[in-house]
């Protein structure tokens, strides 16, 4: 959380227009009914903001490992941001922190949903940091399981354990919580 | 959570994991010994693990795209699909997107509502949705949304339907709560659409502010039946059941728990009446502004749903009319026999109350009323009750056509195969009889309905063949009261019985042809059954000296009498309940065994003609009965009763086998009469509705009344004025009887009691301290506000309590010495307000005392002949320290109330209890009654006099009468 503020507001910088795009890109693609699947290409995504950051030689990352987690990251912040910034207009607020178009549209179901899931991955992550990261990688970068598991240097079976326990823990909270409603 | 503990939690959920499924139980028994919610907590994770929840299988971009792509309108304006032009899009619902579209055939614009491809891809789906859409495709309600076509182009699924411009009540409600009219008003309409819909075998099952949609004009548009099949809702609290919901929408479906009825929670099967459970749900949010069952998590609001009963409305809004606490309070049983057994009847009482909302003096009924047989009755009802003058031949014909209407809207049947007993699925008309109906009786081939009249000068008997409404009178009016009304010897004749000058009854036959006219009995005391042919008939023959019941049968001519069978007290039979069996060996009576009246004082009791040999059904009790009918086939009895509360009379059923009894009815007004024919499929019954409003009378002027209630008041039962000039009465708040205050123009209105005693006849002490009631059959007082309730005698069966003038002590009447169906002497007695040892005060049979202004006399009903059932009624008054009667008053019209004090205390006042309802006084000094009153329209229910004697408090309305045939449905 601190650390996108800090150092890595240049990924947060670049992420925000690809993401943009990407999703456009997506959302054409469901338009003309294509079947998408699991065709997102994430990493290449982020893959991209990467070489970006390589190529203007900026950068003190450590490495790709700790710019895919910092990516996965601030994805995460920008779009719960997204969620958030949706529900505030919705209250008649005037917050547009987010310098995204406003073409991104959260849908305040999903807003909520969104939000839920973020107060509870918090959670999880004072508890179970790793869990909290490989979900991160994993839905909001839309890492696999071999990505994942190659970033944080951690065997496959101990990911994809970790992912559905992640999975199961967070569905069991989010079920709490729904019953407040939207 | 504290670390420790999520680590506990995954480090046994693990090791759970690594053992055989079958050991995983034992193997958490033993590590979370002592800890049932750790241990709980385990399997809820290892649940959802092993359910393979959705939950983010999808990453987020590609959610989101998808969002975007539904969100976004120019996509999919300007395309075609099949014959449809989309021009714009509405919105998103449960299974995809809706968008406004144009029929190119028709040229008319329509609602298409597109599959979303995240159930597209899934053939099961697809097949699913077009069965379902096909089915609810089938209604044709004005209420529900209107499903032009199903249909797949290009490998889109769709549903073209109506288009509806309105909002949502969901959208409405997030202004706030919604006007109680306004509420009544949605709620009747989504009633009417549920009755029309589960009438065709479709359960909604989502019903939901969501679903409901009003238009600007008023009409209301039900979305989605049958559509929530689709989702596969999860069904129950038991994580990783959530299959075949989309990944991306746990919140949609989650959030539809607030509507879930408790069966639907616990994963049961649901049929009409979890429809009606999810419309309470939505009409008390309506009013609230919030759901009835709330918790912080969805297992909460589950186990609220399950267990916990709503707070009662009127606490969370003062205002709402106690018609609709009991109506929304009964949608919202936990257990669906007690809920409307029907949407049908559900809308009925919303109906009612809604009339009685809008337009509570209102001559006119508008165009739509005469749609329903009923709404002829309520404005009956609401209406100024005029002489008739209304030509015959002319209603006759509105008649013919209003019933065919209504037998086309109201005839309809609802399937549930898990229940085989008769009448568990039913249908109910109302029989239109232009003028004001009594009583009925259904022939046994269910041809023919025959029907007692009130006609100014007395009451007559017609007959109308069933489908042709040609009605034809078969007895003139006669004067005297007439009951009893039965078809008999194969319908051939019609039986019924008259009152007599002293109370009795005669029983007459008459044929069905209008000839033959024959008075079989006279002095008879009870109900009567005929034998099957016809021959024989049962009464009982009550001698209230002896305190004995005789169970006889006598030949139609009289001759043949012997005594079947005798009860003594303790042991009674009820004098209104009797019936023959087909096979002509058996009798059946309602009867028990109780020194005094009790809430269980009936059951079901056979007697063998051959030899009296008594057969008693316990399994079920009921505090009264009035009618008992055994068809020939079906196998089992069907009456009408009450299981407690004195207004509450609904039918059963009850197996002559082994004496199970079942509900057939289960609604807000009250049954009688009731018979039922051969085939035992169709009943007939009158069904009774009151509506009681309060007024204020400066006065006693009738120019002046003001209605100071609006659908306000149900089940009244006693009112009083505390000295703050308040209103204190006694009326139904949710399901059981309580006490209300309200100022004199109807502000301020307060319930003061709650809880299930019902509280009855409510009086103030001269000094505002005390209120005091009768409940459980015992005198209760309780402090003004309604704190402290406290119990003040522990008779069995005391009531009508009234408090000195000097507040010290309450006199009342003692009906310890009587006994159902065989009755006994009512007794005056009095106890400290304190409680303790009641005294007798005087050894006549009188009831009702009534203190005088001046605190020295006592006014009360007096009984010269000991028993309430069998003697004259006279008025008496009495010194108020006891003795014998000072003066009687013998020459009172029949058809009073009993009488109470005028404000001066030199007169008893009564009221007529006819319509029009008005006060009479009859000076002490002597004299002729003279009216007090100027009422032209409706009874009077209960009334009294200020303290300073300037305003008149009175309980108006009227008790409206119908014939309803109830149908079973086909077994």
């Amino acid at each position: 959380m601190v650390a996108w503020r800090n150092g890595d507001e240049k990924a947060f910088e670049l992420l925000v227009p690809i993401i943009y795009d990407e999703l456009h890109r997506l959302a054409r693609r469901y338009m003309q009914r294509e079947r998408v699947g699991h065709t997102l290409q994430t990493t290449a995504l982020v893959n991209e903001a990467y070489m970006q950051l390589v190529r203007q030689r900026e950068s003190n990352w450590q490495g790709r490992a700790h710019f895919f987690a910092a990516s996965a990251q601030a994805m995460r912040h920008i779009l719960v941001d997204m969620a958030r910034g949706r529900n505030r207009q919705r209250r008649g607020g005037n917050v547009a922190h987010v310098a995204l178009d406003d073409a991104v549209v959260f849908t305040p179901e999903r807003a909520s949903e969104l939000m839920a899931l973020d107060d509870a991955l918090t959670a999880l992550a004072e508890l179970d940091p790793r869990k909290s990261r490989i979900v991160e990688m994993r839905w909001f970068a839309g890492l696999t399981i071999e990505e994942t598991a190659e970033v944080l240097n951690l065997s496959h079976a101990t990911v994809e354990r970790e992912w559905q326990r992640a999975r199961a823990w967070l569905a069991v909270e989010l079920r709490k919580g729904a019953a407040e409603g939207p | 959570m504290t670390p420790e503990r999520y680590q506990r939690i995954n480090a046994l959920a693990d090791a759970a994991l690594e053992l055989p499924a079958e050991k995983r139980a034992a193997f958490l028994d033993e590590a979370c010994a002592g800890d049932a919610e750790l241990r709980a907590q385990i399997v809820e994770l290892l649940a959802a693990q092993a359910g393979n929840d959705p939950l983010l299988d999808v990453p987020l971009l590609d959610v989101l795209a998808q969002d975007i792509a539904g969100t976004r309108p120019a996509d999919l304006a300007g395309t075609r699909i099949h014959h449809y032009d989309v021009i714009s899009r509405l919105g998103s619902g449960g299974i995809g997107e809706v968008w406004l579209a144009r029929d190119v055939h028709l040229a008319r614009d329509v609602a298409l509502k597109l599959l979303s491809p995240v159930y597209a891809a899934d053939p099961w789906h697809t097949r699913r949705f077009q069965q379902e859409a096909r089915a609810a495709s089938t209604l044709n309600h004005p209420n529900i949304v209107t499903i032009y076509e199903i249909g797949s182009a290009d490998g889109v699924d769709f549903i073209a339907q109506e288009l509806v411009s309105g909002n949502t009540v969901r959208l409405l409600l997030s202004g706030g709560r919604l006007p109680v009219s306004m509420v009544v008003d949605i709620g009747a309409q989504v009633a009417a659409a549920l009755a029309a819909a589960h009438g065709a075998g479709i359960v909604h099952r989502d019903i939901k502010p969501e679903n409901v949609m009003v238009r600007p004009d008023g009409l209301v548009k039900v979305l989605d039946f049958g559509l929530a099949r689709f989702l596969e809702r999860p069904s129950t609290v038991a994580a990783g059941e959530s299959k075949n919901v989309s990944a991306t929408r746990p919140g949609i479906v989650l959030g539809t728990v607030k509507y879930m009825s408790p069966e639907q929670a616990r994963g049961l099967t649901v049929d009409a009446r979890s429809d009606i459970f999810s419309l309470g749900v939505v009409l008390y949010e309506m009013l609230a502004g919030a759901a009835p069952f709330a918790g912080d998590t969805t297992s909460d609001v589950l186990a609220a749903i399950l267990s916990q009963d709503a707070a009662p409305l009127s606490r969370v809004l003062p205002d709402t009319p106690p018609a609709l606490e009991a109506i929304v309070a009964k949608c919202l049983c936990k257990t669906p026999a007690d809920r409307y057994a029907s949407a049908h009847n559900l809308r009925l009482d919303l109906e009612r109350l809604l009339r009685r909302l809008e337009a509570p003096n209102q001559r006119t009924p508008s165009s739509n009323e005469l749609l329903l047989a009923r709404d002829a009755r309520t404005q009956r009802l609401t209406a100024a009750v005029a002489p008739r003058q209304f030509t015959w031949r002319g209603a006759t014909a509105i008649a013919i056509a209003v019933l065919l209407l209504v037998t086309a809207l109201m005839v309809y049947r609802l399937r549930k195969p898990d229940s085989g007993a008769p009448f568990a699925n039913m249908g109910m008309t109302a029989l239109i009889i232009p003028g004001e109906v009594t009583s009925g009786a259904i022939s046994g081939d269910g041809a023919w309905v025959a029907y007692l009249l009130n006609e100014g000068r007395g009451q007559s008997i017609w007959i109308r063949q069933l489908g042709t409404s040609r009605d034809t009178r078969i007895v003139d009016a006669e004067d005297g009261r007439h009951s009893g009304l039965a078809f008999v010897s194969g319908g051939a004749y019609l039986v019924y019985r008259r009152s007599m000058a002293n109370g009795q009854f005669a029983l007459y036959r008459v044929a069905v042809t209008g000839g033959a006219f024959a008075r079989l009995k006279t002095n008879l005391g009870s109900a009567v059954a005929f034998s099957p042919d016809g021959a024989r008939y049962a009464y009982l023959q009550i001698d209230p000296a002896r305190r004995e019941s005789r169970l006889m049968v006598a030949a139609v001519d009289g001759s043949g009498e012997r005594t079947i069978d005798v009860r003594r007290r303790p042991r009674y039979f009820s004098r209104y309940a009797l019936a023959w069996s087909p096979d002509g060996r058996y009798l059946a009576c309602m009867a028990g065994n109780a020194e005094s009246f009790t809430p269980d004082a009936f059951h079901l009791t056979t007697i063998r003609v051959a030899d009296g040999q008594e057969r008693e059904f316990r399994a079920h009790s009921w505090a009264a009965v009035n009618a008992l009918a055994w068809p020939a086939q079906g196998g089992r009895l069907y009456f009408v009763a009450s299981e407690g509360r004195e207004d509450d009379f609904q039918i059963w059923s009850v197996s002559p086998d082994n004496g199970a009894a079942l509900r057939v009815t289960n609604d807000l007004t009250n049954y009688a009469g009731l018979s039922v024919t051969s085939d035992g499929r169709t009943m007939l019954a009158t069904e009774a509705v009151s509506s009681y409003e309060l007024w204020v009378a400066p006065g006693g002027e009738a120019g002046r009344a003001a209605q100071v209630t609006s659908g306000g008041v149900r089940s009244f039962n006693g009112l009083a004025w505390a000295p703050d000039g308040h209103i204190v009465y006694s009326a139904l708040a949710g399901r059981y009887q309580n006490i209300w205050t309200m100022d004199a123009s109807g502000g301020d209105l307060r319930q003061l009691t709650t809880g299930p005693d019902n509280k009855y006849e409510v009086a103030v002490t001269p000094d505002g301290r005390y209120v005091v009631y009768h409940s459980h059959g015992a005198i209760w007082r309780m402090d003004r506000d309604g704190s402290h309730q406290q119990r003040l005698t522990w008779g069995r069966d005391d009531v009508h309590p009234e408090p000195s003038a000097e507040g010290k002590s309450v006199y009342y009447a003692s009906f310890r010495d009587w006994a159902p169906g065989m009755g006994g002497h009512p007794t005056l007695m009095r106890v400290s307000i304190d409680g303790g040892q009641p005294t007798v005060i005087s050894d006549i049979a009188a009831s009702i005392p009534r203190v005088s202004p001046d605190g020295r006399l006592i006014a009360c009903e007096y009984f010269p002949d000991l028993d309430p059932q069998f003697s004259a009624d006279y008025a008496a008054v009495l010194n108020a320290d006891g003795g014998e009667p000072t003066r009687v008053f013998d020459k009172l019209p029949s058809g009073r109330s009993s009488v109470s004090w005028a404000p001066e205390g030199d007169a008893l006042e009564f009221a007529t209890t006819g319509v029009p309802g008005n006060l009479w006084r009859v000076p002490l000094s002597g004299g002729p009654a003279q009216p007090v009153t100027s009422f032209r329209d409706n009874q009077i229910f209960g009334y009294a006099w200020s303290r300073d004697g300037k305003k008149l408090a009175l309980c108006r309305g009227g008790t409206t009468r119908d014939l309803v045939l109830i149908h079973g449905s086909g077994e």
